[in-house]
């Protein structure tokens, strides 16, 4: 019997939020977790320099790299010897195995892609829409373009990226309650400018 | 339109008289303007009488213009909507309003239980204390009832709140907290640094106090400065203004709670905006302008509709053109309130009297001047307003002693201010009694980071209000780092506070309130402190002065003095009760937010939802998560149909259960082995790589944690999984371990439960269904892929997958996980590749069912309080190495050998069904808790052995297999009668999932 190739149904996929002042709409993600092992963090720095073109960024910062290829990467503090590397590929699985075959040695690399729902909001009305949903500062004087934070919106655990002043911002939230945020970023910003 | 505005000046007031709105009160038609709150609209239309009192259904009119406001409660809107006791004063007219009287029948204007008023020498405080004594059994069923049908203040709706609210975050450098002359002038000399700044106030309408006034500030009226300052403001994008605001609480670290009534004012909200906004504000810096509130004298019948304060009644003049009386008195013991008569004459009234108990009063300059033929009455007091629904004249006590009648149908009536220092209190700081200024100032222990400016720190000429704001805001600039400039202070009039401490009149004539919310008279106060409660806690407890809405705004400093004057000490020495959050009430609603139904906490979905929804499942909540717990098809009525078929056809053929909620934790590292020996009780450095184990986690108190399995992927990584219960507080507990117990162990852990989409292909032919989608080349086969294997393989044309061969359900099982993108079609292609295998989906309910009669322990055995003993899995605690709770398992009592153990229960007569939660007594005891054994903790219908069975815990398990005992359920009424046996009902041996 013929097998069925299986076909990726990404979390919110068809959701949009798109007027003048804001717009949301899901990304394609590809995400790696690094946890450098232990003694290992020196020699984690050099193999993303190698592969990134990048020195792995400090707390509450990310910075953008490319990957070997040209493709943009963004790595992205996560936690104490943590970062996230992440870019935007319909496939995740070649870019995945590439580090784990390239960090692997220093670094404990597992596949993320499909835990976290992507999503990219950008707009005047950001920091309006943001602040019903954010502890955070989010003030382009406290959260400048290059910041990352992880926080709780909604009771869910978050990752926050400042991307432009325009302003534009980048959400990670866990793929499996990815619609009840989207119905929580959707009442944030009906509510009112 | 119905109803005049008889009592509208002919000009003046920050109204837009080109605008009518039509409004309904108790059903009457009215017309006010935009601009108006609805007492002032109902002023301006001579509608005085407003509300009936809490306790004596007192006719009651507006006594104030604020959030302070005791008496002018009503019911606002109608239906799901109807909003009970809210604030006429604060109301902000719309068209279309609607609002009843509340605490009346069968009106306002004639109410059945005023019969109270007259029995009021009976209904003192303390009253119903004394009185519903005895028998305690007719409290509950008849005196409360009776009393709060004729107690209540105004009715809910009993329906569900059809509005929506919302929470939100603030961050700000300066917050001030008020938007009279002192927080303009604050917020502008700090907006004008540079700094975010936060200005709010409760008003719809920034000014404070200069909207009530006829003051000038420089050179321009008051609210027009004001108004030119709000402008300035918001044209800086570092600056907000926000209206409709109420600051209710100071928490710590700088947080303010605050209140928006978002869409209160408007006749009907456009979609999607909230009713309210609750914010938490958090502020480096936070500057309390929060005014004064005027303190009344107390005298017989000083709460007849008709007498207010002086400073509302200003304020209903100036603010709104309502003036509250064609014949207005004035009672005051302060220069400030002379003001009253002046503007009142302004706006068209007729003073009759100017009363003021100090014999040398001279009121301030120019004032006299400016009331030449109104008669002053220096040293008099009014010992009665006359009237009941309306007030008709004064009795007054001229200073020789004689008696007079002055004509009045309003009374403004002023015994100075009390700075509003509410929120200096909330971390726990008392107000300080000032014997100069005769009133409570905030403690010096102020909150940190806040300070008080104007009115609020007890500056009380404009002048001084707006040197003190200009100093607090340069001063917290300083604290922000920055050097402030000369702070640009208008010129405003510097009047000197001239006041005599004047609280009540002695010899007053009628019945004297204290509190109008809570009907205290002063003949209340005298009582409880006759009866001995003196302390200020006990006073307040006694009479309930200062509960409900207005929270002793007014009454508060008067009852303190009442109680001073009784005691015959001070009234610094008395004492007073603190302030507490709220400021002014916050609905529950607006706390909740959006938290509410079904958006209570968010919905975790698995990967095949979508494709369940599609196909009969119905769902069941697990934690966070959405399961499937049984799929209905074709004829199936009853849950038990279904769940008989799928476990049926799972023991027969080949079923698929999305298992993906169960924690997945990714552990890697050189120290991985070890850290998993050290957390789970057994062993698992000895796991071959490509192999699963079973596994037990204790607590530190030696008690069962959680279990799962674990599969070692490579030499320094496992993935291991959790019950979905208890995934967050295993991962939880591993952070602890691998961050605090053991900080030097080469460990890292992540979570990838959302990662993977996982599948349990239970069955004889999941084998033969599985070789369906793997991809040539991976063999699966018995030999190759055993029992407790585990490893990657592809699948559909090389996608990667990993396969685990596990069984929860006791048939030749595998589970299979794909990255969850492709959860979804691979259900889809398993249910198509399955067909000619008679695969069908299986919900939690059947996998419940397969895992008692395998005798799997799940949540209801590992529920705290077993241990690994007790489970049967005691040789699981190795002994050869150390674990978390290995040393506290060891303890006495957790290894006595009476302990209940786990094992299997059926009924003698397969026709009974067990209920989960009896417990086990011997055949011939009485169902007496000392004849107890044990109790049953997971029953289900075993299609398979066609009867009722169960698992649960019985002294001495093991050894009693064959005995019979009687499984009591007293609550269910089930008594019946069953066999102990073996946990393992089916296939004890486990011959098919080695198959």
């Amino acid at each position: 019997m013929d097998k069925t190739t299986l076909r990726a149904t990404l979390p919110l996929s068809a959701k949009r939020i798109a007027s003048a002042e804001f717009a949301a709409s899901p990304q394609a993600l590809t995400l790696v977790s690094l946890q450098s092992h232990h003694g290992k963090a020196a020699a984690l720095a050099g193999a993303v320099r190698q592969q990134c073109g990048v020195d792995l960024p400090g707390p509450g910062r990310w910075v953008g790299g490319r990957w070997v290829g040209g493709q943009a990467v963004t790595v992205s503090w996560g936690g104490h010897e943590q970062w996230f590397i992440s870019t935007q590929t319909d496939e995740p699985y070649p870019f995945t195995q590439r580090m784990s075959e390239a960090l692997g040695h220093c670094a404990a690399i597992t596949d993320q892609s499909d835990a976290w729902a992507r999503i990219k909001l950008r707009g005047p009305a950001c920091y309006t829409v943001l602040e019903r949903l954010c502890p955070l500062d989010l003030h382009p004087s406290v959260f400048p373009p290059g910041h990352v934070a992880r926080t709780v919106m909604a009771h869910l655990g978050v990752q926050i990226m400042a991307i432009s002043g325009e302003p534009e911002f980048v959400f990670l939230t866990p793929s499996s309650s990815a619609q009840s945020f989207w119905t929580t970023l959707e009442q944030a910003a009906a509510s009112g400018f | 339109m119905a109803g005049s505005t008889s009592h509208r000046a002919p000009r003046g007031g920050l109204i837009e008289r080109d605008r009518s709105l039509g409004f309904r009160f108790d059903g009457r038609l009215f017309s006010g303007h935009p601009g108006d709150t609805l007492a002032s609209a109902l002023l301006a239309n001579g509608v005085m009488l407003m509300g009936r009192s809490f306790k004596y259904h007192r006719p009651r009119g507006p006594f104030t213009a604020g959030s302070e406001e005791p008496n002018a409660l009503v019911e606002l809107r109608g239906g799901t909507r109807r909003e009970p006791n809210t604030r006429a004063t604060t109301v902000e007219l719309f068209d279309g309003l609607e609002a009843d009287s509340q605490n009346r029948f069968p009106s306002l204007a004639f109410d059945v239980l005023s019969i109270n008023d007259r029995l009021s020498p009976f209904l003192r405080a303390g009253f119903y204390y004394k009185t519903f004594m005895w028998p305690a059994a007719f409290w509950e069923q008849l005196y409360e009832p009776l009393i709060r049908r004729a107690a209540g203040l105004g009715r809910l709706s009993g329906a569900d709140d059809p509005d929506s609210y919302e929470k939100a975050f603030l961050h700000t450098d300066l917050l001030v907290v008020g938007a009279g002359p002192a927080g303009l002038l604050a917020a502008l000399t700090a907006a004008r640094a540079g700094v975010r700044v936060t200005l709010v106030t409760e008003d719809f309408r920034t000014g404070g106090r200069l909207l009530g006034e006829s003051l000038t500030i420089g050179d321009e009226p008051g609210h027009v400065w004001a108004e030119r300052v709000t402008a300035e403001l918001n044209t800086m994008d570092h600056v907000r203004v926000m209206a409709r605001t109420t600051v209710f609480g100071v928490y710590d670290g700088g947080t303010y709670g605050a209140l928006e009534q978002v869409t209160d004012h408007l006749a009907s909200a456009p979609p999607g905006w909230p009713r309210q906004r609750l914010w938490k504000i958090i502020a480096k810096r936070a500057i309390l302008a929060s005014g004064a509130i005027e303190r009344p004298i107390l005298f017989g019948g000083n709460d007849r509709p008709g007498v207010m304060h002086a400073g509302a009644m200003r304020t209903y003049a100036n603010r709104y053109g309502a003036v509250a009386g064609t014949h207005v008195a004035l009672f005051c013991n302060n220069d400030d309130a002379w003001r009253t008569a002046v503007d009142l004459q302004n706006a068209g009234a007729t003073i009759t009297a100017l009363i003021d108990v100090r014999g040398d009063a001279e009121g301030p300059p120019g004032v006299a001047e400016a009331l030449a033929g109104v008669e002053i009455l220096r040293g008099a007091k009014v010992r009665a307003a006359l009237g009941s629904t309306d007030i008709h004249g004064l009795d007054v006590v001229a200073a020789s002693g004689r008696s007079r009648h002055i004509k009045a149908n309003a009374l403004a009536v002023s015994g100075g201010w009390n700075p509003v220092v509410n929120l200096t209190c909330h971390h726990g700081a008392k107000p300080v009694w000032n014997p100069h200024l005769y009133a409570f100032l905030a403690s010096p222990d102020l909150p940190a980071g806040l300070s008080v400016a104007g009115a609020a720190d007890g500056r009380f000429s404009t002048a001084s209000v707006l040197a003190s704001a200009a100093a607090r805001a340069n001063e917290a600039l300083s604290a922000l780092g920055l050097t402030p400039g000369a702070a640009e202070i208008p010129a405003a009039e510097d009047a000197p506070v001239r006041l005599k401490p004047f609280w009540y009149v002695a010899n007053s004539t009628k019945k004297a309130f204290v509190d109008f919310q809570n009907d205290v008279s002063v003949d209340d106060i005298k009582l409880s402190h006759q009866e001995g409660f003196k302390s200020v806690e006990h006073l307040k407890r006694y009479t309930t002065l200062g509960m409900a809405t207005d929270q002793g705004k007014i009454a508060n400093v008067p009852a303190l003095a009442l109680m001073a004057e009784l005691r015959g000490l001070s009234i610094a020495e008395t004492g007073t009760t603190t302030f507490r959050p709220p400021y002014t009430p916050v609905s529950i609603g607006a706390m909740a937010g959006r938290s509410r139904g079904s958006e209570f906490r968010p919905t975790r979905l698995t990967p095949s939802h979508a494709w369940a929804q599609a196909n009969g499942a119905v769902f069941v909540e697990t934690g966070a998560w959405l399961r499937a717990q049984w799929f209905v098809q074709g004829t199936e009525r009853h849950w038990r149909e279904s769940v008989d078929r799928e476990v049926t056809g799972v023991r027969e053929r080949v079923g698929i259960c999305d298992v993906t909620t169960l924690g997945k934790i990714d552990v890697q590292g050189s120290d991985a082995a070890e850290f998993l020996d050290r957390l789970y009780a057994n062993t698992f450095s000895t796991v071959k790589i490509g192999r699963a184990r079973y596994g037990l986690m204790l607590r530190e108190d030696g008690f069962v944690m959680d279990d799962g399995t674990c599969a070692r992927l490579g030499e320094h990584h496992y993935l291991m999984t959790t019950t979905t219960a208890n995934a967050a507080g295993v991962f939880r507990h591993m952070e602890y371990c691998r961050q605090v117990l053991w900080p030097t162990m080469d460990v890292q852990i992540i979570s990838v439960t959302d990662q993977w989409a996982q599948f349990a292909v239970a069955g004889p032919r999941s084998r033969e269904l599985l070789q369906a989608v793997i991809d040539p080349g991976c063999d699966i086969s018995n030999d190759a892929f055993p029992y407790l294997a585990a490893g990657e393989v592809s699948i559909c044309n090389g996608l990667p997958a990993r396969l685990f061969r596990l069984s929860f359900s006791g048939e030749l099982a595998y589970e299979i996980a794909v990255p969850t993108r492709y959860g979804d079609a691979l259900v889809r292609a398993l249910m198509e590749a399955g067909e000619p295998l008679g695969v069908l989906p299986y919900g939690t309910e059947a996998l419940g069912v397969m895992r008692v009669e395998k005798g799997h322990p799940a949540g209801n055995e590992l529920n705290g309080t077993t241990t690994a003993a007790d489970l049967g899995l005691g040789r699981m605690v190795s002994a050869k190495k150390d674990c978390i709770g290995r040393i506290m398992s060891l303890r006495p009592g957790l290894n006595a050998p009476d302990r209940p153990v786990l094992v299997g229960f059926k009924p003698v007569d397969p026709a009974h069904l067990l209920t989960a939660g009896a417990h086990f007594l011997p055949l011939d005891a009485p169902f007496e808790a000392q004849h107890d054994e044990g109790y049953m903790t997971s029953v289900a219908y075993s299609p398979s052995l066609a009867s009722s069975i169960g698992l649960g815990f019985i002294k001495h398990g093991f050894d009693r297999i064959g005995e019979r005992v009687r499984a009591v359920d007293l609550v269910r009424n089930n008594i019946v009668p069953v066999e102990i046996v073996s946990a393992h009902f089916l296939d004890p041996e486990g011959e098919r999932l080695r198959g």
